[in-house]
Order: C-alpha cells, then structure tokens, then sequence
C-alpha cells in the first residue's frame, strides 16, 4: 500500500505551526485536567461557546497572542512561554516518519 | 453492492491508520483525495493534513484533535482549505478516508465533503455490524483491526 500522505515532505514552517499548536492544544489540556475542569467550563469562564473552545483544542488553530494571554490569566497557569539567554538551534517537534507503509 | 477493504496506512508506537479502498479500484479513497488535490493548488492544505496525520500518529488520536459529526470524524479543523473524513474508533485505531474542499461552514456545502462524510457514515454503520457480529474485532493490545477487514455497501 503506497501512502502518499506521508510522501509529502511538510514545509517546516507549516510543520512546526501544527506542532506548537499541538503543544498549545496539549498544555491547556493539561491544566484544565490538572484543576478539574472541562472544555465546557472553561467556555463558561470565558463567555464563549463551547465549540469555540472546541476548536482551540483541535491541535490546527492560529491562536493570537491575545486568547493565550487570556487563557493564562482565567486559568492562573503558564501556557506559552518566550526563551532568554543563548540562541539555541531550533529542535525538531517530531522525529522523521520512520514507518511509512511502502 | 460495492465492496470496502480496510487496508493498512501507516502506523506507529500509539497510532495504527487504516484507508479504505472499493473493490476494483488501485487506489485507496485517500491517495485519490491526495493525489486530486496535489494537482490543484493546495499544496499547502494537504502540507497541513500531513502535518496533523504526523502529530497524531506521534500524540495519539485524542477526540479533541477532531471534528465529529454524525458519528464520523474529520481533521484538521481550522486553517486548512481541505478537510479529511475518518472514522476514530479508539485513541489507538483511526480510519481514513477522502475529503474535499471546504466550500462553507457545513459539509453539506461542499459536494465533495458531504459525499466523503456520507460515505464514512456508512462505513461507520457498516463496521458497527460487523463488530457487533464478531466479524471483525480488535487485537489484544487494541492497536489492529482483525478478522474480515471489508464491508459491503
């Protein structure tokens, strides 16, 4: 079974924009888990829908820097955080496929 | 009647993804929704579904990095142009199908998606049965689809 899929070789850019929303999508996970909560909650503290919430959680959504910050005061957590001191090469978010159907 | 193989797509430590392919045809619905696409300008679009078929694989498939809908599941939710139908059937276990482009905020409004969602509807009734009659059922570490891997439609 061929898999064209995962033939495709992703623009790093678009790759790691899935990935740190991913991550995003994960630590809010975590935080709400953590503190009891769920995404119902959480759309309630906010005044938003829940399917708003919903799809911020989806692991593909292009958060502002606004909706995080918000989410890090409603939530009392760290969510996304910027590095200091020395630049350090950037680090891949997934290892290669490695397991491709061929 | 047609028939519908369950085939192997890829797999990994938390993720096994199967397609599905009609009796007759070479090619599976998915590489046929890859390969309609790659020719029309949405490289970009599939460059995401790729991406988020990758992550899954790697994360698991956690109901929150989809989109369900009478009963059948589709990713990548935001951004993309392209939206691909699958049916999840545990953390462990996902099966793909085509998609299309988005053309509104329903399915329905695009031919193309509400033909693959109705498809995967079926699919889902058709793999229920099958389960339920003992036909097909999951391996003892839950990560396969064994027995008869097909379904008539």
């Amino acid at each position: 079974m061929i898999n064209l899929l995962e033939r495709i070789t992703p623009d790093p850019a678009i790759d790691r924009f899935i990935g740190t929303s991913f991550d995003l999508s994960d630590r809010i996970h975590e935080i709400l888990e953590s503190k009891g909560l769920t995404q119902k909650d959480l759309a309630e503290m906010l005044g938003k829908k829940e399917s708003q919430v919903s799809k911020w959680m989806t692991g593909t959504h292009n958060f502002t820097i606004k909706t995080l910050a918000l989410l890090e005061v409603k939530l009392g957590a760290s969510i996304f955080q910027i590095t200091s001191g020395p630049i350090e090469p950037l680090k891949k978010k997934r290892a290669e496929p490695d397991n491709v159907m061929a | 009647m047609n028939r519908i193989y369950f085939e192997l797509y890829s797999r990994s430590e938390k993720v096994t993804i199967y397609t599905i392919r009609f009796e007759g045809s070479k090619f599976s619905e998915t590489n046929n929704f890859v390969k309609e696409y790659s020719r029309n300008g949405f490289a970009e679009d599939l460059d995401m579904i790729s991406s988020w078929l990758g992550y899954l694989k790697e994360r698991g498939a956690e109901p929150r990095y989809f989109r369900s809908e009478n009963n059948v599941s589709a990713g990548p939710v935001a951004f993309s142009r392209l939206r691909i139908y699958c049916i999840r059937c545990s953390q462990n276990i996902v099966i793909l199908d085509g998609g299309g482009e988005k053309k509104g905020q329903k399915t329905q409004d695009g031919a193309e998606t509400w033909k693959a969602m109705k498809l995967m509807m079926e699919v889902d009734k058709r793999l229920i049965e099958k389960i339920r009659d003992g036909d097909i059922y999951y391996s003892p570490d839950l990560m396969k689809l064994e027995g008869e891997l097909f379904i008539d439609i």
